[in-house]
């Protein structure tokens, strides 16, 4: 808990001049009022996107993955591009609220619950990938997790990163939904305690689990909330670690390095904060929070964006510079390959937007127009999505010439993409709607008003 | 010797212990079976369905309940499931090689060569291995047709009787093969008419080859060629590799001679062809010309070669005179020193050297010439002691009869398992002269185009279910005899047919035969008198059936011995070979048989048609070849369509640029574009699941499709099929689509100087650095990475591994279709390979080292090298590729869940997954669905699985398993002999069996006996990849060339290239 | 407090206990409750014990009259089938035993006249990927009980053994172990 003196040279976190009182008015107004034309028109797109979605996934599934473009040269392709740009973009939320929780930077209290509850739907998008990208996801489900059966026992294979990544993520998600729902508590005890309609109170009522908001409680959440969070901080860098081993522990030219992992986690991060910006700027226009996510948190996390973002172009140069220079035939091929082969164009358009984009969050006008830092969070996001595509494609050229093939997404991998942009907006705007979009507990924990409580009543003793 | 090679034709210990069941043997020879079919094929029926099991390998998710039906009467000493070998002899071709075939439940199902056959010797093409796909082809005929009609046999006979007793003049059309019965049946039949006369054709037939052996030796016989005893070949564009009598022992032989441990030098392969043909890739040594000037350099070498050794032949001397060297070298702008130094080295191996001609006259006789000057004559030539009968001697012509046709005089004409419609070409006018025919009969397994032209159509039995006798070479005598009774009820054998039909009208029938069968063994006694064989006819009878045939130990003594030359008749040789035409304008277009499918007669078989061709690797199609120099003038590349013009009719076909052929030759494959209404060629609107397969998309995504059956240019060409016609091509600007499984983009890749040399993966190297070094080109120990995997220590007393010879191996890809046979591997058709995914188990890659123009091939198999490290084991997230106690890298379909890692992380790429349910998609597993009219359309070909080997199913990764039902097989059948170990050589994998070549040796390498570990030891030996230390354990043996030293090569190059300069600046210049 | 009595989570809690309280009294009260749940998840079929056309007897046969199981069952240990004998062998016996008045003896008898195949069911039916073969482990000393059970006791044939994966691969790791057989346990034992 930072003392008064440290917060007092700080810029208010809440602008506007708005009341404790206002928080909860304006926090939950999203779940208690009728959504605008606007909301109902991303809804309404998102639900169609995702209803194609399902459609697609259900034929795939029936007639077999030859629907899709990956082929005997190249067995992986858009489900694993996906697959790991979800992942990526569900760093986010955690960091967010745990690591900066640890670090006590209060800054990030009207944007962690958004964040978090990015990075719980992210996951979900994630999950789908793996299982269904399976030839028989039937048996996946009952075959990848190891438990006493009938077969010898059989068990799994713990040397397999895939079998890594089936803990790693499951993992992930539990502790994030856990730690998200955890947070909430408080907020729904609010909304329960203002919601009118009886279903509306019994619903609220079950998920806040009674919460009084007495002493007690909050000594124990405060407790809790702190051991999540220095449960979820490893997670932060364990996971994406362990998805970059899908690549990393294989022996392809291009894929078996040891950078992979300090530079997916960066990259993770990266595409994360991005996804926030380009999640929040529309948010809290469309739910009038400007004066809780105010222009310097953007900033913030404008920031973090251009260190991460340097990060991982740095990783880029890197890699490339070892490849070439250690001189091993097949490592400098697959490089030189990524860069001018027939797949260039993709290369070139991860370097732009890796690279270069971050770079403008030097200029501090651009860190603080909103317009600019949305249009770049989104070259962000096209530019990491590319990456992973770029690391899959060097498949289509391994050891064995005759063996090179190509890949060509057909119509079902573009449907199927755009389709779990649909699932994690469908979940993201119901979020909205529903639940409370910012940590109102504590927002005004560090609300002006409560802080000169808090020094006057320092200054009485 | 006979024994010991039984001991390897019988495969199951019951064999080895002597007890050949002999009522599996005699089950054919009751006539009763030929009678009522009907019976057996229904018991045949009856058995799978009961067992059931063999077509459906699935995980499903719902019990199914199963029934087992017992037969009635189960015959003596018949065990369900358990296998009975058959010796026996291939109908596929004229060759008609020795074969042993597999039944299990009265079921034939792998065919394989028959070890102690004097033919084939043990290998067998790709053409045979996938004749079981022919037999339980769904669209066999099953009724005779009259005008359409389906008819009983009964009432067929019938009508055709009338016909029969009042026709007078009777023509009789059937293929090539080497049998008694056969051309005795026929004489027989026809000699009861006033007019009856017998016309054997076979597309690919050598008639130039007869024809010149005629003029020069005066007999229509073929030698028979032994290349173990050539030290150097000239290969005047005859692809003799593919196209020549007896074929596989021409493989056989010459990659016997390339065994460097067996021989101080490897042979010299000249290849003179416009085209780069399949055993151009062979060569050690290739000139480019125009097809149509091969012959030329033929006598312009033959006439260097007079010069050298001094012959002075008056006859030959004159035919040579127009072709100097000079003038030849001028016509054709091949480097005059290029070929004295040929001349030189073919002379120098007098006696050692032999030459073969493409099926022109002129090509052949110019290499006749040769043979005649370089005294293969009576050393590799043997034309007396047991030449070739395969392609039989006195044929009319086929022009003749449908002259005949065409002039109204015929009644009837039969045609007895050949196509004329299709396999003539348009200017010949059969079809419009078979109308002219009072009535045509059709003797065929399809209704195929012929059959379409036929008012009469009889359904023949495929060769596996018939008795027939051969004799491909003089005095080896080849025995045919059922493998399984016909399925169907309603068809009838030709010979069959001939002896009813002769009894019927009462004539005398050979041997007074009733049936096949009879006359077989009417043939038979005649041999045994023939042969002076002592004892019985039964106990001699008997014996043929066991080694299917029978060749007099005299007769294999005299075989091995030096033949008396045949001497040069009184022939007008000038007129034959004709003066020194000019050098020719333009473009010419040479169309070729393709290795796979040939003449084109199994184009309904997915093997065949999805079978990667040797030298382009294009499947379900043809297309037009194009040179690189060429493509660069025309602007074409692989993929465009190309328009092309000849003989005033022209075609679009899609481009294919080929390194390494001739600048003004352009090939197309014959073979295609057939039109009858079959499955996998036109579209069968009775059964629409199947046209999948050869369907194509227009590829605009508007999912339209058409067959991707490509052309058959013999509608536009002459009579002479594989002369090359003057052609213009010219590009359409819009793009084509061709499959095929090595995508044409490597090809540039591999021809940039050096790519591909630096990843050490397909190593060939020069004969010279060869005999300095035998470890050169091979990668160096200190290469490797560090590991941190130990050596692998394993339970089995036994462990197995591979050892494929690439100087051995000439990409023929009769192990492919084996293997897909033996494995029940799926065909996946056009767009599916296209896409990549083809799922053969066993690929041929080939490489194209050095330059574009001048490219050397070389092939190499690739299965699954069963790393000891294998990368694909520890990815696998549920164990279902697993390592085996005998070093085996085992895949566990039933585990599988498909995250395709192994696939990834396989260097070799030899893992292939199960995109969609392929066998599904092919009507595979629809045994007991039913059509509207309660036929079952596809039951016979699900008849056509392997029972030992698991179907997979969707969503499953499979991958060769060195064939481990084989393996499991001979490790419990040696168990049960009391044996510690499998002794060496029991086990054969299909790709090894099949191989004629003997490039693949399959065996223990924990025992330094074996003949796979001394291969292994081989200081040329090396393992694919082996820096990455996955520990694979396939050794490759490096491709060595034995070039010509390079100096006169390079100076050819030079002399080319001014050549064509010159040719550019000033059309015509050359005198 | 008031407020705390009716806090739904309370209910929840209780709805949720009451459900596991279900389950454990499923599992208590229904008889071979897990047996069923095998059979559910792995296709265990045992104890199937279909109805077959001709209702032939076991007991009688091997079990009191004493007929070898390879009188019927011959060739069984030269391939990998199971062999069901067809009917010419049951005549070998039953063209001396009068049929008078024995209607399923006349209905065999009439099935042989007439050429009828008779269409049993199949009971112990391994999947499609897994090879078993009989001659294999005759050769090695497995007598027929061992999987089949007491056959010879029985009216109906049954399947006696679970047949599941785990139940082979015990029965191979127990025989190698105990020195008896050395029966592999890789999965191409069993699997290709």
């Amino acid at each position: 808990m930072s003392t008064p003196e440290t917060l007092r040279q700080r810029r208010p976190l809440v602008t506007g001049g708005k009341t404790v009182h206002d928080v909860s008015l304006d926090v939950c107004a999203p779940a208690e009022r009728w959504g605008s034309r606007g909301y109902w028109l991303g809804f309404s797109t998102s639900q169609t996107a995702l209803f194609i979605y399902l459609c697609a996934w259900l034929l795939v599934q029936t007639i077999g993955l030859k629907l899709v473009g990956i082929n005997n040269r190249m067995d992986w392709g858009s489900f694993i591009v996906n697959f790991v740009f979800w992942v990526g973009i569900g760093h986010a939320g955690t960091l967010i609220s745990a690591i900066l929780f640890l670090f006590r930077q209060n800054w990030r209290t009207s944007i962690n619950r958004a964040a978090e509850a990015m990075t719980v739907f992210a996951v979900s998008c994630a999950g789908v990938f793996p299982m269904l990208h399976t030839g028989r996801p039937w048996l996946a489900i009952l075959f990848v997790f190891p438990y006493p059966n009938f077969r010898g026992p059989l068990w799994t294979n713990f040397r397999s990163p895939l079998e890594w990544d089936v803990f790693a993520v499951s993992t992930y998600a539990t502790v994030s939904v856990l730690f998200w729902y955890m947070g909430m508590i408080p907020d729904l005890a609010t909304l329960r305690d203002r919601a009118k309609h009886p279903i509306r109170k019994y619903l609220y009522g079950l998920f806040s689990m009674g919460w009084r908001g007495s002493m007690r409680h909050w000594v124990h959440y405060e407790t809790a909330y702190m051991i999540f969070a220095a449960l979820a901080t490893p997670l932060v860098l364990s996971v994406h670690t362990i998805v970059s081993f899908d690549f990393a522990v294989s022996i392809l030219p291009g894929w078996h390095t040891t950078i992979f992992p300090p530079y997916f986690v960066a990259g993770a991060i990266f595409s994360g904060f991005a996804m926030v910006v380009t999640l929040l700027v529309p948010a809290r226009k469309l739910f009038h929070l400007e004066d809780y996510i105010t222009i310097d948190h953007l900033e913030v996390m404008n920031k973090i964006i251009l260190l991460t973002g340097s990060l991982v172009g740095f990783s880029y140069i890197t890699e490339f510079f070892i490849a070439v220079y250690s001189g091993a035939p097949f490592e400098k091929f697959a490089f030189l390959n990524r860069a001018f082969g027939p797949f260039g164009w993709a290369y070139w358009i991860m370097m732009s937007c890796n690279l270069i984009t971050p770079q403008f969050f030097w200029f501090k006008k651009i860190r603080r127009s909103i317009p600019l830092m949305f249009l770049l969070s989104i070259f962000v996001n096209i530019g990491m999505w590319f990456e992973r595509y770029v690391i899959v494609v060097t498949l289509t050229r391994a050891f064995v010439m005759p063996q090179w093939g190509t890949y060509v997404m057909t119509f079902w991998d573009a449907v199927i993409l755009l389709g779990s942009f649909g699932q994690f907006m469908t979940l993201f705007l119901l979020f909205c709607r529903v639940l409370p979009v910012c940590n109102m507990s504590e927002i005004k924990a560090f609300h002006p008003d409560t802080l000169r409580q808090i020094r006057e009543s320092h200054d009485h003793e | 010797m006979s024994d010991t090679h039984a001991s390897h034709e019988w495969k199951s210990p019951e064999q080895r212990r002597g007890e050949v069941p002999a009522a599996s043997l005699n089950e054919f020879q009751n006539p009763a079976r030929l009678e009522e079919p009907s019976d057996s094929a229904r018991r045949d029926f009856l058995k799978i369905m009961g067992a059931g099991a063999a077509a459906v390998g699935f995980a499903g998710c719902a019990r199914p309940v199963e029934k087992i039906v017992p037969e009635v009467n189960r015959p003596e000493q018949f065990t369900p499931g358990s296998k009975v070998w058959y010796a026996s002899a291939c109908q596929g071709c004229a060759d008609a090689c020795g074969i042993v075939v597999k039944t299990i439940d009265a079921r034939p199902l792998k065919l394989e060569g028959r070890k102690a056959s004097l033919v084939g010797r043990g290998g067998l093409c790709s053409r045979a291995q996938a004749a079981t796909y022919d037999l339980y082809d769904p669209e066999r005929l099953q009724r005779p047709l009259v005008a359409g009609e389906a008819v009983s046999l009964k009432a067929f006979d019938e009508t055709l009787l009338v016909e029969l007793r009042q026709a007078r003049s009777v023509r009789w059309l059937r293929g090539a093969y080497p049998s008694e019965v056969k051309r005795r049946s026929v004489e027989a039949f026809l000699a009861t008419f006033q007019d009856g006369r017998e016309t054997v054709w076979d597309p690919i037939a050598p008639d130039a080859a007869l024809k010149v052996q005629e003029l020069l030796h005066g007999s229509r016989i073929l030698p028979r060629i032994r290349l173990d005893r050539a030290d150097r070949i000239l290969d005047l564009g005859s692809d003799f590799l593919n196209l020549y009598w007896g074929r596989l022992d021409l493989a056989r032989d010459l990659s016997h001679r390339r065994d460097l441990d067996a021989f101080p030098e490897p042979p010299r392969l000249t290849s003179v062809e416009g085209l780069l043909s399949h055993t151009g890739t062979n060569a050690d040594d290739r000139i480019q010309v125009r097809q149509s000037q091969v012959a030329d350099v033929g006598f312009a070498v033959a006439s260097e070669v007079a010069g050298i050794v001094g012959d002075s032949d008056p006859r030959i001397r004159s035919a040579l005179a127009p072709y100097s060297i000079g003038k030849v070298s001028a016509a054709t702008g091949i480097a005059p020193e290029v070929l004295k130094a040929l001349a030189v080295d073919l002379a120098k191996h007098r006696g050692k050297a032999v030459a073969l001609g493409a099926p022109t006259v002129r090509a052949q006789l110019a290499a006749g010439i040769l043979n005649i000057l370089l005294g293969a004559e009576g050393t590799v030539l043997d034309g007396t002691v047991s030449p070739s009968y395969q392609f039989e001697t006195g044929t009319e012509d086929i022009a003749a009869l449908v002259a005949d046709l065409d002039s109204g005089k015929v009644d009837i004409l039969f045609v007895d398992g050949v196509n004329p419609a299709y396999g003539l070409p348009e200017s010949a006018g059969f079809a419009k002269a078979a109308a002219k025919a009072k009535l045509v009969v059709s003797l065929a397994l399809h209704k195929d185009e012929t059959a379409e032209l036929a008012r009469m159509v009889l359904p023949t039995t495929h060769w596996l279910e018939d008795w027939n006798a051969a004799e491909p070479q003089k005095g080896v005598h080849q025995l045919a005899q059922p493998t399984i009774s016909p399925l169907y009820k309603e068809v009838r054998s030709s010979t069959d047919s001939l002896l009813a039909w002769t009894r019927v009208l009462g004539k005398p029938t050979p041997w007074n035969a009733a049936t096949a069968h009879d006359a077989v063994q009417g043939h038979w006694a005649d041999v045994q008198s023939g042969a002076a064989v002592a004892g019985t006819f039964e106990a001699f009878w008997e014996d043929s059936l066991r080694h299917g045939g029978h060749v007099s130990h005299a007769l294999r003594v005299a075989r091995e011995g030096a033949p008396a030359p045949r001497p040069l008749s009184g022939a007008d040789l000038v007129q034959a070979a004709g003066p020194l035409s000019p050098p020719p304008e333009g473009i010419e277009l040479a169309p070729y048989w393709p290795a796979g499918i040939r003449e084109g007669a199994q184009a309904n078989n997915p093997h065949i048609m999805e079978l990667p061709d040797p030298v382009t690797k294009q499947v379900w199609g043809n297309a037009v070849l194009v040179g690189p120099a060429r493509a660069a003038l025309l602007g074409v590349k692989t993929e465009d369509l190309v328009h092309v013009k000849a003989q005033g009719s022209e075609f679009d076909l899609v481009a294919l640029v080929v390194p390494g052929q001739h600048k003004d030759v352009v090939g197309v494959a014959l073979g295609y574009g057939r039109t009858a209404k079959l499955r996998l060629l036109d579209g069968n609107p009775e059964l629409p699941v199947w046209t999948r397969l050869a369907y194509a998309d227009d590829g605009k995504g508007s999912g339209t499709k058409t067959p991707a059956v490509g052309v058959d240019v013999l509608r536009i060409s002459k009579t002479e099929t594989v002369t090359p016609l003057a052609a213009e091509v010219s590009r359409t600007g819009r793009d084509g689509r061709l499959s095929a499984t090595q995508l044409q983009q490597d090809i540039a890749n591999q021809a940039k100087p050096g790519d591909g040399e630096w990843r050490q993966i397909a190593i060939q190297v020069n004969w010279e650095e060869y005999e300095k070094d035998r470890k050169v080109g091979t990668p160096e120990e200190e290469s490797k990475l560090f590991t941190v995997w130990g050596d692998p220590v394993y339970k089995s007393p036994q462990q197995w591994g591979m050892a494929i010879d690439m100087n051995r191996c000439n990409g023929c890809s009769a192990c492919v279709v084996g293997c897909s046979v033996e494995n029940n591997v799926p065909m996946v058709g056009f767009e599916e390979v296209r896409r990549g995914r083809e799922m053969h188990w066993l690929r041929i890659d080939r490489y194209f080292h050095g330059e574009l123009e001048e490219p050397q091939v070389t092939h190499q198999i690739m299965v699954c090298q069963q790393c000891d490290n294998a990368p694909c084991e520890t990815v696998c997230p549920v164990l279902a590729t697993t390592h085996s106690d005998d070093g085996l890298n085992q895949m566990t379909y039933n585990r599988c869940i498909g995250t395709r890692y192994c696939a990834n992380n396989c260097p070799y790429k030899v893992r292939r997954f199960n995109w969609t349910n392929n066998w599904k998609a092919q009507g595979m597993f629809d045994l007991y669905e039913k059509t509207d009219d309660g036929r079952t359309p596809n039951a016979p070909l699900a008849m056509a699985f392997n029972p030992e080997v698991t179907v997979r199913s969707r969503g499953v990764m499979e991958k060769c398993t060195f064939c481990v039902q084989r393996v499991q097989n001979a490790r419990y059948e040696s168990k049960e002999l009391g044996l510690e170990k499998v002794p060496d050589g029991e086990i054969q994998t299909a790709c090894q069996q099949s191989c004629p070549a003997e490039a693949i040796v399959f065996g223990d390498i924990k025992d330094p006996t074996t003949k796979v570990s001394r291969l292994i030891r081989s200081e040329r030996g090396y393992k694919v990849l082996d820096w990455l230390q996955v520990k694979p354990n396939v050794t490759y043996l490096p491709r060595v060339r034995h070039t010509a030293d390079r100096k006169a090569v390079s100076a050819a190059v030079a002399a080319k290239k001014q050549h064509e300069d010159g040719a550019h600046e000033a059309p015509g210049a050359e005198p | 407090m008031p407020l705390e009595k009716r806090s739904p989570s309370t209910l929840a809690g209780v709805l949720a206990l009451a459900a596991v309280f279900v389950l454990a009294a499923y599992i208590v009260v229904v008889p071979d409750a897990w047996h069923r749940a095998t059979n559910l998840f792995y296709y265990a079929n045992q104890g199937y014990q279909p109805a077959q056309p001709l209702d032939y007897n076991h007991h009688l046969h091997a079990g009191i009259r004493k007929i070898p199981c390879l009188y019927c069952h011959a060739g069984i240990d030269r391939g990998a089938k199971g062999v069901v004998p067809s009917l010419s062998v049951c005549m070998n016996c039953h063209m001396a035993i009068p049929t008078k008045d024995r209607p399923k003896l006349e209905q065999l008898v009439s099935w042989y006249k007439t050429g009828t195949p008779v269409e049993w069911t199949k009971v112990h039916d391994l999947p499609d990927f897994v090879r078993f073969n009989h001659r294999q482990h005759l050769a090695a000393g497995v007598v027929c009980q061992t999987c089949h059970g007491p056959i010879q006791d029985m009216n109906v044939v049954q399947q006696w053994a679970p047949l599941t994966m785990g139940w082979c691969v015990n029965c191979h790791r127990d025989s190698t172990a105990t020195g008896r057989h050395n029966a592999p346990t890789t999965c191409q034992t069993c699997h290709y």
